[in-house]
């Protein structure tokens, strides 16, 4: 596997936007940045729908949130264990036709002083996880954030580095301490630079909660021949002043730092209890033009059916679209529809990349940007400006 | 294309040989391409032939929506009748589950992993690529492109989205599924519940 920078635009002033393309050769074939990663949640959507359209993907993802409970059952149960492998198998499996699959699987915060309090325990569930990885044979292994101080995260690193050939994808949680950050990526830069490590990880915290660290990270590595795998991303970047924007987190984020883009993957796809809000107001939809996830409420029925149907057309979904009333009262309904939408946003985010790319390659996404009103009222909101016109 | 011939005074017709060379190469074109069940596994593996098929049930359910969604369209091919019946995990093909364990006898097809379960694989081995090969190269090329894409997108499915898909598109076989409690029916178009 190779990775290697094609551009960086931050030319115009790297005080506003920063965004940067590489090329990843897993084989003959080359794979451009910026990039949606299929997850195991869009699997999990295109079955619960059921769609049988093939979403192209060059990179998958797969990422389980566990729980205290799941960590607990790895660390005292064998069941716990094989269930995992199992699991992994299973969407390494759906994911074949990927050319990189990319695992995350990352223990809750809680269990860093649960469970996870110890050190010892870490470890441990580091070896267990690492083995379960490699027992259903994925090539790429994920080091999940362990909360370790950056001098005990450091010497982590090292020892598996030391002790093993495999290739690891090392994870920083983007709100840790910014020193930490900074510490760490140190750390990591000369093993990228001597291509023993392809992929860094970054868990997602909203722009606002982890500016600095973004920051850094941007900073650091750049110009780096690494892919800069940004995960667990909320669909809608609602926790700040520019929520009114509904921008969605993966594509504000293409302007902060990241090359692959892992959405977040929601247990029983997200719907929840459906009495407690309309739903035109709980089902969203992806919007290209924008690069927003709003509610359909902010559209007419026809525009936002049109736009789900343009891009899957199939007239047995247009029926379940035409009649998503029925879905107000009824679960299963509910979450055939937001499995939909999900899809749906899956595939035009995808192709939303692929046409950045270009710009980021001619340096000119502040092209690109000017023409997504969501993007750029975040990013300018970002730059505490009303207007956009500078850009 | 005009064929020459003679006539004889009992009206048969006296073609030369070249002229009934001719016409035997226009008979040919003019009839329906035909393909085996056989053809049919060979062809879906071949599609994305590094790529194996996880699964029995996966492997019957895509040839069953390969020969109703995929070929019915191209009506100048014609396939031998699988002959589909609801069974245990819905449609199910007992000629074709034969066909199968015959392309495996004679080494065409690799089975490899546990049986009956999400781990045995099927694809083609050396041999069986080299038929397939021959079988493909004869589909015309939207339906090979077709292929491709409809293995992709079912591979993608996995084994408990391709249950839902052929269940919720094909009730019928859905009736006798041991697991169809598992796969609710959702019927859309009857108002608010």
């Amino acid at each position: 596997m190779k990775v290697k920078v094609r551009s960086i635009d931050d030319r115009r002033s790297d005080l506003f936007y920063t965004a940067r393309s590489v090329e990843i050769k897993p084989g003959s074939k080359t794979i451009k940045t910026p990039i949606r990663a299929l997850t195991n949640g869009d699997l999990n959507a295109k079955a619960g729908a059921p769609i049988d359209l093939p979403l192209e993907a060059p990179i998958a993802g797969i990422h389980f949130k566990l729980k205290n409970k799941d960590v607990h059952g790895i660390l005292t149960k064998n069941a716990a264990s094989n269930s995992l492998i199992n699991r992994i198998e299973d969407f390494s499996q759906q994911m074949q036709h990927s050319s990189v699959i990319l695992p995350l699987i990352q223990p809750p915060e809680s269990s860093f002083k649960d469970i996870l309090a110890k050190e010892e325990n870490r470890r441990v569930f580091f070896r267990l996880i690492n083995k379960m990885q490699k027992i259903a044979g994925l090539t790429n292994i994920c080091v999940p954030w362990l909360a370790f101080s950056k001098e005990k995260t450091v010497q982590f690193y090292q020892e598996i580095l030391k002790n093993s050939d495999d290739n690891y994808v090392f994870f920083i949680d983007a709100k840790a301490n910014p020193d930490d950050v900074d510490y760490i990526s140190n750390f990591l830069k000369p093993h990228i630079e001597t291509e023993r490590i392809q992929f860094v990880g970054i868990l997602h915290q909203h722009v606002r909660k982890a500016l600095r660290s973004y920051d850094i990270l941007w900073e650091k590595f750049k110009d780096c021949n690494v892919g800069i795998v940004l995960s667990d991303i909320d669909r809608v970047d609602l926790d700040n002043p520019t929520s009114a924007a509904y921008v969605s987190s993966s594509h504000l984020n293409e302007f902060i730092v990241g090359d692959v883009f892992m959405s977040r993957v929601f247990g029983g796809g997200g719907g929840g209890d459906p009495s407690h809000t309309p739903i035109n107001h709980r089902l969203k939809v992806f919007n290209s033009s924008e690069l927003s996830v709003k509610p359909i409420e902010k559209y007419s029925d026809a525009d936002w059916i049109q736009n789900i149907s343009d891009t899957i057309p199939d007239p047995r979904l247009l029926r379940k679209l035409e009649n998503y009333q029925e879905a107000s009262d009824d679960q299963n309904k509910y979450n055939v529809l937001n499995y939909v939408t999900k899809v749906h946003e899956y595939i035009r985010s995808s192709d939303e990349f692929v046409k950045s790319q270009d710009y980021i390659r001619r340096e000119e996404s502040s092209e690109y940007i000017g023409a997504k009103s969501a993007l750029s009222v975040a990013l300018a909101k970002m730059r505490n400006q009303k207007k956009l016109d500078s850009y | 294309m005009t064929v020459k011939f003679k006539t004889a005074s009992d009206s048969t017709k006296i073609y030369s040989f070249k002229e009934f060379c001719k016409m035997v190469d226009q008979s040919e074109s003019n009839d329906r391409q035909k393909l085996l069940i056989s053809d049919m596994f060979l062809v879906l593996l071949y599609a994305k032939r590094d790529k194996p098929v996880y699964g029995r049930t996966m492997l019957i359910k895509q040839l069953f929506l390969l020969y109703n969604e995929v070929f019915d369209k191209f009506q100048k091919i014609q396939i031998q009748e699988p002959n589909f019946i609801p069974y245990d995990f819905g449609p199910y093909s007992f000629k074709s589950m034969k066909i199968l364990d015959d392309l495996r006898f004679s080494k065409e097809i690799a089975v490899d992993g546990k049986k009956n379960t999400k781990k045995e694989s099927f694809c083609l081995t050396d041999k069986g690529s080299i038929t397939a090969k021959e079988r493909f190269d004869t589909l015309p090329s939207a339906l090979q492109e077709e292929i491709k894409s409809r293995r992709i997108g079912w591979d993608q499915l996995g084994t408990r989205g391709m249950l839902k898909y052929v269940y919720e598109n094909y009730p019928d076989m859905k009736e006798k599924s041991k697991i169809k409690g598992r796969y609710k029916d959702i019927t859309w178009g009857v108002g608010k519940a």
